[in-house]
């Protein structure tokens, strides 16, 4: 950050003379205003907003923050209220992050797998889904957004065991890269 | 901030300052946010599977679709002269589209809950010794397979009413009943 | 002489033999455990969604004399053969074939040359399943050189008698063996809509005396129904011409067809 440097003028000294007597004071306290805006996740500066595609249905904006839900909270339009059992469920494309500040930046998702037993569910981004179904997969990498630049990311359920429900609290970070 | 020096007495210097966090970029952003999926019930969930016809030949079972050929109360059909058939011939190849009542049309019925047309097929994933289980659209006669699934499956479209094909050919007979995984896939057609 | 081979199909029309083509394992995250399961077709790029439920089959396969589509020579299962010509049929792992040859449990070993042979009831076809279906043989599963029409050396055409459906009698200059009621199981190789009925020959009529040759398809069809618990003998024409030498053999897998579709809307159980 950048310090302002302030010149100070000094006008001329008028009335009665110049000479700073005692008294000056040496502590200053001054109020300043600071303005900070908070915006729902679709119009803040990191923005986490479901897509437009026919797959954002499966995300919420709830209260402005987002969330996914592919619970009976949050039933399709055709009346789905979760995956099925004994199934893989992929949907691509729920929600995307876009970068809406001036610097790049980079994103990862912590935890982005949530586990019971031996079902999971995982959220990881589009651009990295070979990760997540191709084989021979490594770990996710986290996604680097320029300005303006955005990502989608995809869900995938696997429940073979018996699991009636997944997930948790997933938090979203982007860190400047520079 | 350096310090500005208040001259008392000569007035004071207002100089409007901002708090300096940089010309509007962050540096980091830590939101928590939540993801739930529930399982749902065959009957409820986005691939919607129900089954078809009075007889056990295909049943819901702890919430999902399962089949038996013949039923399990195939001894009861036809009511009031039934023929107890103790399982399939071998080296043949069988279509069951209807349960044994045969009061309904299909086997099964295939809908779409989610929010994409999809294209439905079977796949079995071994075949060696078992019998080759491929399901197909009762109405077209049609087996779907990966390479020839069903015509997109609109979201909330009538039910595709289903049967199964059994090839019994090269499959032993056995008192015991083969218990065989049947995948029933259903693949969004590229859309965007 | 050659074996013939039964297998049961019942199908509503020509099924290809598909094979299912492997699957391709899908890992997980390394690290994170591999769920192995069915790998989807195709997951690109593009948003789709795509579901694969595994989901249970349970199969039973029972021999040939239990089956759905039963081939049967003891029917009621008292423990002797109602059918009368099982010499010439024989059992493995619960499978029937038709030995005409030298495995019969008879003295001779085959058929004479340039003659033909009827032997008839050497099991029952019974419909041990739900619905009434038109049963028949696929003249396609017969090797065109062994067919009775077009044929040559040694030829065959699998016979039914003592149908419980359908009207046709045939009681003129019939060869001996045959049945009033017989009828081809082919069709005479032109299918299940071509046999009793549609024939030139005005020597077939129905009960009533009526000529044949004015039957319908749907008529011709309802021969060849049997309801849940009924069944007919199943029998073999042989024809061996005068090319055929001493020791020649066929070998044949024919495919018997019970069809629930084709039973013709027109048809009204006789309640028999």
């Amino acid at each position: 950050m950048k310090r302002r440097q302030l010149l100070l003028g000094v006008a001329s000294v008028a009335g009665t003379g110049g000479l700073l007597g005692t008294g000056a004071f040496t502590a200053v306290s001054a109020d300043r205003t600071v303005s900070v805006q908070v915006a729902a996740d679709d119009q803040a500066l990191l923005a986490l907003e479901p897509t437009d595609g026919p797959n954002g249905e499966y995300a919420t904006l709830e209260g402005g923050q987002l969330a996914i839900d592919l619970s009976s909270s949050n039933p399709t339009d055709a009346g789905g209220t979760g995956v099925n059992a004994r199934a893989e469920t992929t949907i691509e494309d729920v929600f995307a992050v876009e970068n809406r500040g001036t610097q790049p930046v980079e994103v990862t998702l912590d935890p982005y797998f949530f586990d019971d037993g031996g079902d999971f569910v995982c959220v990881y981004p589009g651009s990295q889904s070979d990760a997540v179904v191709g084989s021979g997969s490594t770990g996710l990498e986290p996604v680097t957004l320029g300005v303006g630049d955005r990502e989608q990311y995809d869900v995938f359920a696997a429940v073979a065991l018996g699991a009636s429900s997944l997930g948790g609290t997933v938090t979203v970070s982007a860190d400047a890269t520079n | 901030m350096k310090r500005r020096t208040l001259i008392a007495g000569l007035g004071s210097l207002t100089v409007s300052s901002s708090l300096a966090v940089g010309s509007g970029a962050f540096t980091s952003v830590s939101a928590e946010r939540n993801v739930s999926v529930a399982v749902a019930d065959d009957a409820y969930a986005f691939l919607r599977l129900n089954e078809r016809g009075s007889g056990e030949r295909s049943e819901i079972d702890g919430g999902t679709l399962k089949f038996n050929i013949p039923g399990d109360d195939e001894d009861q059909y036809p009511s009031g002269n039934p023929t107890d058939p103790d399982g399939l011939g071998t080296d043949s190849v069988y279509r069951f589209g209807e349960d044994a009542a045969h009061d309904q049309s299909g086997l099964f019925a295939v809908r779409n809950q989610g929010t994409q047309p999809v294209e439905v097929y079977s796949t079995q994933d071994s075949t060696a010794g078992v019998p080759t289980v491929t399901m197909f659209d009762v109405d077209s006669g049609d087996l779907l397979t990966e390479n020839s699934p069903s015509s997109p499956l609109g979201v909330g479209a009538g039910p595709l009413v289903c049967g199964l094909e059994i090839d019994t050919h090269g499959v032993p007979i056995q008192d015991e009943a083969y218990d065989i995984e049947l995948t029933i896939n259903a693949v969004a057609t590229d859309g965007d | 002489m050659g074996r013939v081979s039964a297998s049961g199909v019942q199908c509503p029309r020509e099924c290809p033999n598909e094979v299912s083509t492997p699957m391709q394992r899908r890992k997980f995250i390394a690290g994170l455990g591999s769920l192995a399961a069915a790998g989807a077709a195709g997951i690109g790029t593009g948003a789709f969604t795509s579901v694969q439920a595994n989901r249970s089959v349970s199969v039973s396969v029972a021999g040939d004399d239990a089956a759905l589509l039963a081939l049967d020579p003891d029917p009621d299962g008292d423990g002797t053969n109602e059918s009368e010509n099982t010499d010439y049929i024989s059992w493995s792992g619960g499978e029937v074939s038709i030995d005409i040859d030298s495995a019969a449990t008879v003295d001779g070993s085959g058929v004479n040359p340039n003659s033909t042979t009827q032997i008839n009831d050497l099991f029952k076809v019974v419909n041990q399943g739900t619905q009434a279906a038109v049963v028949y043989v696929d003249p396609d599963s017969i090797d065109s050189g062994n067919q009775t029409f077009g044929g040559s050396g040694i030829m065959i055409d699998p016979q039914a008698s003592n149908r419980p459906n359908g009207d046709y009698i045939n009681t003129d200059s019939l060869a001996g063996g045959v049945e009033d009621d017989q009828i081809s199981l082919t069709g005479g190789y032109d299918g299940p809509e071509y046999s009793a009925y549609q024939t030139s020959s005005s020597s077939s009529h129905d009960e009533n005396g009526t000529d044949a040759t004015d039957g319908t398809t749907d008529d011709a069809l309802e021969e060849f129904v049997l309801e849940p618990g009924e069944f007919f003998d199943f029998g073999m024409y042989v024809s061996a011409d005068d090319s055929v030498s001493d020791g020649s053999s066929i070998s044949e897998t024919i495919e018997i067809i019970a069809d629930a579709t084709r039973v013709p809307d027109s048809y009204v159980g006789d309640g028999s």
